[in-house]
């Protein structure tokens, strides 16, 4: 019914809505970049007051828009970035292309010239947040490391999961109903560290979007939400070289043209070195014979050639490891022979990701990019040991175990951005993905047995995954815009076919030219599950597809919410949203199962069921002045039942928080000096304990069996999610101090931040355990994982 | 049991995680929470089998943190009803424990019991007769070496089951011991034990141990469905190891076994599955908490209905025929007793 509807739709709002004027129009198009670097810039406004019709740039920096045929004045605006005015005599189609000076501070260490972001409120757009990469450097960061997801973490509606973690839990759905692409390819884990810092490097990133609801019609795959993530493209007039050093990081990015205006390159990496800094100090707590390896390393790399003013190539390149482990080397001698034991366990996952981009300008109105990619994702944990005799008769024997997992995409993509004329914006375009996944094999290798797969069950799975998608960006009229849209997918797995169609409809009613309402609809469907224990962001974490036996997850999100953009203190923005999601095919490890469950088919371990939630978002955003931040807050909740977990009752989900505030402040002391600070406040985790114990009496009536009766207790353990953890505060300051040059050059600038994490040492819980006591009883303890942390950081660039 | 990879790579985790967090990092804290509250429930166990003494065991729960054990409640009141007639109200014995006479229970007739007790929100369960086992063949092939005084019993239980009907099946072989004191001429019986056994039957489960073909499984009891041989007969291969006592020592045990094979409700499987499961798991900091299935309202605990037969293992020669009467023979089904030497040979 829902999709029938979706589709009348579609073809109603398509066949054409004439435009209010009828009469000669030109057609104003081209790219808006950095007049520095050649960037091109994503989301630019481009506003034309006279006509009151405008426009915004799209991923690729492209912008149309056709206006009467007449003298325009045009203003292109961006966030950041001086705004730019120009007066146009618009007598036929032309090009024009923008650079735009990036927003500075005033020599008099006063006046802040930065643009405020007009877009939100004229926007059909709701439910989405662009950060600027500048903005994110100056937040207080983990340990000095600028780490754009803890940022997107501090908006409202976005949650992350256990301390420290990059894990996000988007309008109450789990972490793997966030499609992350980065330059168009999908990252699977997005975390280093055990899901301490995020995958991706800031040095190397140019512009970061969260859409959470209100989803554009060319998205799809994903529940919760879309973090679209552009690399920088490689700066096109000059040589660069970006740099930061850190407590236990540092990264390095250069950059510059290959062919001045028309090529350019820019390679970025960055690897801990906290094995080497902690090695003289684990050296006196470890025994002799142990050694422990723990580094991860990323890069990233990027080519862009325009060959013409409308082809623009680009290929990206990501690579990215974590490799933890420790050996333990024991020899014992005697007069005749040796005896060694060789101990390793060993885990490392990475992500791999390629894209190769094509740009091609049709017409002033019609433009396309096709985009081939690549992305694999793998997880591997062993453990080995190797014994040795020396003497008369050596003898070796070897027990390893090893678990695997992963999923590697190849697909391709195109997309189409159409202008016609000034009262729609309509994309369209197509994609189809092979994805493989690999859910987990365990492999035992004895030396007396052989190799032996212990996973017989747990085989290879290919799939198929397309879409088709249409969506049109209409100003029906000065008020009202519509966006609307459907997404066709469908997955072809194991000989079955998974299809639907999920219309997508957005609204925005200009209230003034300040302030809007705007409401949202959206059904979506997701293809993959993720299996998932005990909430922490192990790379254990499982990526399945739908199969034959288990379905797709869908859902659907309706939203209402205002913008209001206010000139008081300089400018803020208001936004204020309610939502409600209802989501199906939900998977769970059935109680009792883990990862480590190795014999068994996966799909015999899980658990499926429903969840909702809903909630209110108030986010209030100062973007330009001295003074900038945001202050965030939700209110929400987050529900669900499964008919067999939890005897089949509703139970809060794990990252149920009902408030979750996020205060972010940064301040401009001089031109070389600012200040910043995160405060951020969430209610505690929904977890379950055991509450009471009872003796295991289960043969009592069978007495020649009851032997030991009481000898062992079962739990009782309380409902699901039916504990909180103790709520969760921490405040980060930073200070960041601007110079002139970088260290070691006679150019350049460099900045020294210094700074605390948890400042003022809140011991937040990270989880929980229980320990015996002496006397017979146990007791429940806190484990917290970071108390104050001090960081600093020193980032140049010449 | 878990199994010996799955250890290793739980150990792998448990050791990985932490040696980052913990040690990489080196900033862990630790420091008490409150444990969640918990209101004390009643917990009734009791599993009536036909012609057996009926017995239910009712306790108390207690905290988790608590420092003492389940708390037996000595006051309550235990009725049984039978398709909903009140049949007997258990009379109270030790610790917690209620009994009642021995009573004939056909298949398909419907047990409820009600516990109350002071203090207490009064609890119920229900649960079905099931069939008695389809037992068809018993076979018990025996090798000994006299060198070693190892003794090798191969057992063939063949079940006829039942078409259309899902059955739960139990296996268990209970083993009963006198100790001798040659020197004084002492015999001291002691407490009844679960004897392990090895099997490679798929039924029981435990696919990795079959995989590798030198490790047998070892079974201390088997709870197993019917999903394997759903309406055929089958028959499930047993061994037995157990050494005989060396003459030579003044202090030697005797031996007695039986097999035990049950016939259990759906609710008794759960029970035992889901109890064993969580006695597996909660070792795992990564499964998700288990709860142990229950049939009792208002509490937890199990209510089950099960027919059980005893098959006697004949007695090793070394075995004396002429022991004390001991006094939990008296528990044994009075077909099995003469079977026993240990016990036919009592003032019973």
């Amino acid at each position: 019914m829902l999709n029938r509807v979706g589709v009348l739709i579609i073809l109603g709002l398509l066949s054409g809505i004439p435009d209010a004027v009828a009469q000669e129009r030109a057609t104003l198009s081209g790219f808006v970049r950095d007049a520095t670097s050649g960037e091109t810039l994503i989301g630019v406004n481009i506003y034309a007051p006279l006509q009151q019709r405008g426009t915004v740039t799209n991923e690729y920096g492209f912008y149309s828009l056709t206006l009467p045929a007449d003298t325009a004045i045009v203003r292109f605006s961006y966030l950041g970035y001086q705004a730019q005015v120009v007066a146009l005599h618009l007598a036929a189609d032309q090009a024009f292309d923008v650079g735009l000076e990036p927003a500075t501070v005033g020599l008099d260490g006063v006046e802040v010239v930065a643009e405020r972001d007009e877009g939100e409120v004229r926007s059909t757009q709701m439910s989405a947040t662009t950060l600027p990469i500048e903005a994110v450097e100056k937040l207080p960061a983990f340990l000095g490391e600028v780490d754009v997801i803890k940022a997107l973490q501090l908006l409202p509606g976005v949650q992350s999961g256990a301390e420290g973690s990059t894990g996000m839990y988007v309008r109450g759905g789990g972490p793997d109903q966030n499609l992350i692409l980065l330059d168009g390819a999908p990252i699977y884990n997005a975390s280093h560290v055990f899901g301490l810092l995020s995958v991706f490097n800031a040095a190397a990133l140019q512009h970061v979007r969260l859409v959470k609801g209100g989803f554009p019609a060319q998205y799809g795959g994903r529940l919760s939400s879309v973090v679209d993530i552009s690399m920088k493209e490689g700066n096109l007039k000059r040589y660069q070289a970006d740099g930061s050093v850190g407590l236990v990081f540092s990264s390095l990015t250069l950059q510059g043209p290959l062919v001045k205006e028309k090529a350019s390159f820019i390679v970025s990496a960055r690897r801990t070195y906290i094995d080497v800094l902690a090695r003289p100090f684990l050296k006196r707590r470890l025994p002799d014979g142990q050694r422990l390896v723990s580094y991860f390393y990323d890069a990233n790399a990027k080519l862009n050639y325009a060959p013409s003013r409308r082809d623009r190539l680009f290929l990206s390149i990501y690579l990215g490891q974590d490799a933890y482990g420790s050996t333990f080397e024991t020899v014992e001698t005697d007069a005749d022979s040796a005896y060694r034991e060789r101990n390793t366990n060993d885990a490392g996952w990475g992500n791999r990701t390629a894209t190769l981009r094509w740009n091609h300008l049709f017409s002033n109105t019609l433009f396309a990019n096709t985009t081939l990619f690549a992305s694999r994702y793998g997880f591997d944990i062993g453990a080995r040991l190797e014994q040795t005799t020396d003497g008369t008769t050596p003898t070796t024997q070897t027990e390893a175990v090893a678990y695997r997992s992963g999923i590697a995409d190849l697909g391709a993509r195109i997309d189409f951005d159409y202008r016609p004329s000034p009262a729609h914006a309509i994309r369209f375009g197509a994609s189809v993905t092979r994805h493989r996944f690999n859910p987990g094999v365990s492999r035992l290798r004895l030396s007396a047995v052989g190799d032996t797969t212990l996973a017989p069950n747990t085989r290879r799975i290919d799939g198929t995954e397309g879409y088709l998608y249409v969506e049109d960006d209409m100003e029906v009229s000065r008020r009202l815009s519509v966006n609307a849209g459907l997404h066709a997918s469908a997955l072809w797995v194991e000989g079955t076919a998974y299809a639907s169609l999920q219309p997508r409809l957005s609204a925005r009613w200009l209230l003034r030219d300040d302030w809007s309402l705007k409401a949202s609809f959206s059904t979506m469907r997701q293809y993959l599950h993720l299996l998932t224990n005990a909430g922490l962001n192990l790379p254990t974490d499982l990526w399945l597809p739908a199969t034959r036996r288990i379905g797709p997850q869908r859902a659907w999100q309706a939203a209402v919410g205002t913008a209001y953009e206010s000139a008081w203190l300089g400018g803020l923005n208001v936004s204020v949203e309610g939502y409600y999601k209802d989501m199906r095919g939900l998977i769970e490890y059935a109680p009792g199962e883990s990862f480590i469950s190795p014999l068994d088919d996966w799909q015999d371990r899980v658990v499926r069921g429903r969840g909702w939630s809903y909630g209110g978002e108030v986010l209030l955003r100062k973007t330009s002045g001295r003074t900038t931040g945001w202050i965030g807050y939700t209110l929400s909740w987050s529900q669900r039942r499964f008919p067999t977990l939890n005897g089949g009752a509703i139970f809060p989900y794990r990252y149920d928080r009902r408030h979750d505030l996020s205060v972010v402040v940064n301040h401009q002391l001089t031109n070389r000096l600012d200040v910043g600070a995160t405060w951020v406040y969430g209610t505690g985790q929904a977890i379950t304990l055991a509450e009471a114990r009872y003796a295991d009496a289960r043969l009592q009536g069978l007495r020649l069996l009851d032997e030991t009766p009481d000898a062992t207790d079962l739990t009782l353990y309380g409902g699901r999610g039916s504990y909180r953890m103790a709520d969760y505060h921490r405040l980060d300051v930073a200070l960041n101090i601007q110079f002139d040059k970088a260290l070691f050059a006679r150019r350049g600038t460099s900045t020294l931040s210094l700074g605390a994490y948890n400042a003022y040492n809140r011991k937040n819980p990270f989880y929980l355990f229980t320990e015996r006591t002496g006397n017979g009883g146990t007791r429940y303890k806190q484990a917290s994982l970071f108390p104050v942390l001090p960081f600093f950081a020193y980032r140049f660039q010449f | 049991m878990m199994h010996a990879h799955t250890i290793t790579i739980h150990r792998a985790m448990r050791y990985l995680v932490p040696l980052l967090l913990v040690c990489g990092l080196g900033c862990e804290t630790i420091v008490d929470v409150d444990p969640p509250a918990h209101t004390p429930q009643l917990v009734a166990q009791g599993v009536f089998a036909p012609d057996s003494e009926w017995a239910v065991r009712v306790m108390q729960t207690v905290p988790f943190t608590a420092e003492e054990g389940s708390i037996p409640v000595e006051d309550a009141t235990v009725e049984v009803f039978v398709d909903d007639a009140r049949v007997a109200a258990l009379a109270p014995s030790d610790s917690g424990t209620y009994v009642g006479p021995a009573t004939t229970l056909l298949p398909g007739q419907r047990l409820t019991l009600r516990v109350a007790a002071p203090e207490a929100a009064p609890v119920e369960g229900t649960d079905t007769v099931p069939i008695a086992p389809p037992i068809a063949d018993f076979a018990d092939q025996r090798t000994a070496s006299a060198a070693s005084r190892r003794v090798v019993r191969q057992l063939g239980l063949t079940l006829d089951d039942p078409a259309d009907s899902a059955q739960q099946y139990g296996l268990f072989i209970a083993q009963l011991r006198v100790e001798e004191t040659r020197s004084t001429g002492q015999f001291k019986l002691l407490d009844p034990t679960v004897f392990p056994f090895e099997s490679d039957e798929p039924a029981f489960g435990n696919a990795l141990l079959r995989l590798l073909d030198d490790d047998t499984p070892t079974y201390r009891g088997a709870f197993f469905t019917d999903e394997h041989f759903d309406g055929q007969r089958h028959t499930l291969d047993l061994r037995l190891q157990y050494d005989l006592p060396n003459p030579a020592n003044d202090v030697v045990i005797h031996r007695a076994f039986a097999l035990v094979v049950l016939s259990a409700s759906d609710h008794f499987y759960r029970y035992w599955q889901t109890a064993n499961e969580q006695l597996v798991s909660g070792a795992s900091p990564f499964s998700e908490p288990l709860r142990v299935h229950s049939n009792m309202d208002n509490g937890v605990g199990i209510f089950a209905g099960v027919q059980y037969r005893i098959l006697p293992l004949d007695l090793d020669a070394t075995t004396p025929a002429d022991l004390d009467l001991p006094d939990w023979c008296t528990a044994l089904p009075t077909d099995v007793v003469p079977t026993f030497a240990l016990c036919s040979s009592s003032s019973m």
